[in-house]
């Protein structure tokens, strides 16, 4: 029993170590080859899992060779573009102005039911509503709206808003996020008189406490209410 | 940078890994047929008597020999499919202090039928490939 709790724990730590390195995909992305390495790197891992009599080395093995043969060939996707449409293969238009192209349907293997499910999962509940759409290599489908039906934008109606800016998280679960000060050019000093100004004694009392760069700070308390609070910060 | 790092490495030790293997079982199976074979000429040479101090001795260090790889082996392979080859060994040592000559001939050929299969069981060979 311990052989087999000490090979789970190698054999997790090494598939952990396997997908970190084949990157952060969402399996939804997954192109053909990362999934197929997906696919078998499950299975392998269980092989010498639950039999003792197996070797470590034959789910080990198999495992990191797939590592690097996935690095071989996410380096080639990069490389060449050749490459990638052998393995990949190509985005596909399945709608165009001339509406659905069957034959670009039948090549996909997609029926139309298959095509409208993916349209209503990009909010498009009507196809007259669609100049483009595409298959993408992943198997998601990209939505182009008519001109006429697509969300008016700020630029359309000309008006001006403020820059963009991300939302850090300075404190979590009563963690101080040290390298997201920075970023904005503050220092945990920062936080002293918000927390005073607040009646905070202890920073592990705060469950979250973020800020954009309007100096706008979003703060809860564990088991209480959040607040909204203003703070000024360097430009 | 550190991926490539990373896998440059994982390929230095898969390499390194398959290669070491691949010297351990071409030096084992040779040593193990060789071995056998010794075992296989004394007990021929002794058809008499094989409860002999000689006999004895010849499979002691075939039996050594075995005891001493096996654990090595068993990272390369599964132990289930080498598990007969240790019962051959118990047989043959049984049938020498019984003085049984048919029975002996008869393991040591399996012992030597088995260094012939590791070589399509471990290492490296292209009928097993495919």
């Amino acid at each position: 029993m311990i052989t087999l709790i000490i090979r789970s724990i190698i054999v997790y730590c090494i598939v952990l170590f396997a997908v970190r390195i084949m990157g952060k995909r969402q399996i939804g992305d997954l192109q053909p080859f990362e999934l197929v390495a997906t696919l078998i790197i499950a299975d392998l891992a269980c092989i010498p899992m639950s039999d003792s009599t197996i070797p470590i080395a034959f789910g080990i093995v198999p495992l990191l060779t797939l590592v690097i043969l996935h690095h071989l060939f996410t380096l080639l996707n990069r490389k060449s573009i050749n490459f990638r449409k052998l393995i990949n293969g190509k985005p596909v238009i399945v709608i165009d102005k001339n509406g659905i192209n069957y034959s670009a349907l039948k090549k996909l293997n997609m029926t139309l039911n298959d095509l409208t499910e993916g349209l209503r999962g990009c909010q498009c509940f009507n196809i007259s509503d669609v100049a483009y759409a595409i298959v993408e290599t992943n198997g998601n489908i990209s939505v182009m709206l008519k001109s006429n039906i697509q969300p008016v934008s700020n630029e359309n109606l000309k008006i001006k808003v403020e820059e963009e800016s991300i939302t850090l998280i300075l404190v979590n679960d009563g963690k101080i996020i040290k390298e997201n000060f920075c970023y904005f050019g503050l220092d945990e000093n920062f936080l002293q008189p918000i927390l005073k100004q607040e009646n905070i004694k202890n920073i592990k009392d705060v469950l979250i406490l973020t800020i954009d760069k309007q100096g706008e700070i979003f703060l809860q308390e564990k088991n209480k209410s959040c607040k909204t609070l203003k703070a000024g910060i360097p430009k | 940078m550190k991926r490539t790092i990373s896998i440059i490495i994982l390929t230095i030790i898969l390499i390194s890994f398959a290669t070491f293997e691949e010297l351990f079982i071409q030096n084992f199976i040779s040593t193990l047929k060789n071995k056998a074979e010794q075992v296989s000429i004394v007990i021929n040479k002794n058809e008499e008597n094989i409860n002999t101090e000689e006999v004895l001795k010849s499979v002691d260090n075939l039996k050594v020999f075995w005891e001493d790889s096996k654990s090595t082996i068993c990272y390369f392979t599964n132990y289930e499919k080498i598990k007969s080859i240790d019962e051959s060994f118990v047989k043959l040592s049984t049938s020498i202090k019984h003085n049984d000559m048919s029975l002996a001939s008869e393991n040591i050929a399996v012992i030597k039928d088995y260094s012939e299969f590791f070589k399509y069981l471990m290492g490296f060979n292209l009928n097993t490939l495919f």
